[in-house]
């Protein structure tokens, strides 16, 4: 095997380009594993830090409210029902205790 | 080999190693993202849990003072709808003094002096009233006289007190020495009616079923 000055030289400029090559490469390789434990080290901060929590007891909390505000209604309608009956039956627990107030016992 | 194959060869070679730890960092890069997800699940899950018990404990809580508050609410109502039994009767009864005899009054207070004159131990009475009943009374004062001695078994004296009661109606019977006494008023006969009619009331106005 014989080559050219020439050739060896183009030779030796191919493997330096190739180096080159390898080395930025290897760089580029770097960067992804660098924005990969940035990316988890957000995914946990996330985790720790977010602001789901909050989101969650917003969320519950105004499903107590809606619960409260269905009690409160069903209440509101059986004191209403309540007045009702007892308006109807004032003049029956009247007499009762008017009897009562009469009453002797000899 | 000639030149440009071993140029080839450089390149080749060159590509692969390149393409080899390029795959190696992305899959390196994949199980850190996937490693850090499953520990934010963990974390979140964890958060979660507690925070969820936590909010079960508050819902179960404000769930129960909000029933509270609401049953006290209508332990109110019923309480003013009871206010409003007495108040009305006692509008009757003093519509029901104001007649007199003509509504059957007359009668009603001479048995509460029988009643009150039966219930203290004694033979000698003071009758206090107010000052339209005492008009009532002092024309039935010796037919009271002998109930109650027919009651009591024996002579008994009754006089109608100086002092005029206020009262809605009904009288106070005193002893003689003023030590004892039995007060027969409809104030004092509403007061226990509100104590032993609570049940019964309620019954009527609302039912057995609250």
């Amino acid at each position: 095997m014989s080559f050219e000055i020439k050739e060896l030289t183009d030779l030796v400029e191919e493997e330096k380009k190739a180096q080159e090559r390898f080395v930025k490469a290897q760089q580029e390789a770097e960067k992804i594993k660098d924005d990969a434990r940035k990316r988890a080290d957000k995914i946990i901060d996330n985790a720790r830090f977010g602001t789901y929590l909050e989101d969650m007891v917003a969320k519950k909390r105004k499903e107590i409210e809606g619960k409260k505000a269905e009690l409160e209604k069903k209440f509101d309608k059986d004191v209403n029902d309540l007045k009702e009956k007892a308006g109807k039956k004032l003049e029956d627990a009247v007499s009762r205790v008017i009897d009562e107030v009469m009453r002797v016992e000899l | 080999m000639s030149l440009d194959n071993l140029r080839s060869k450089i390149q080749t070679l060159t590509d692969e190693e390149i393409r080899e730890f390029t795959d190696e960092a992305g899959e390196e890069a994949g199980r850190i993202v996937e490693a850090a997800e499953g520990q934010a699940e963990s974390i979140r899950k964890e958060k979660t849990r507690s925070k969820g018990e936590e909010l079960v404990v508050e819902e179960k809580a404000e769930l129960a003072k909000a029933k509270i508050d609401l049953r006290k609410k209508i332990l109110e109502v019923k309480d003013e709808c009871l206010r409003q039994v007495f108040s009305e009767a006692e509008n009757r009864l003093r519509k029901i003094v104001e007649g007199g005899g003509k509504g059957g009054y007359d009668k009603v207070l001479a048995n509460l002096v029988v009643e009150a004159a039966a219930r203290i131990q004694g033979s000698d009475f003071v009758v206090m009233v107010n000052p339209r009943d005492k008009r009532i009374l002092a024309e039935n004062l010796q037919n009271i006289k002998k109930r109650i001695a027919g009651i009591k078994g024996g002579t008994v004296e009754i006089k109608l007190g100086d002092q005029p009661l206020k009262s809605i109606g009904g009288t106070i019977v005193y002893t003689s020495n003023m030590r004892k006494y039995y007060n027969n008023t409809f104030e004092a006969h509403l007061m226990r009616a509100q104590e032993r009619l609570r049940g019964d009331l309620s019954e009527i106005l609302f039912g057995r079923l609250e």
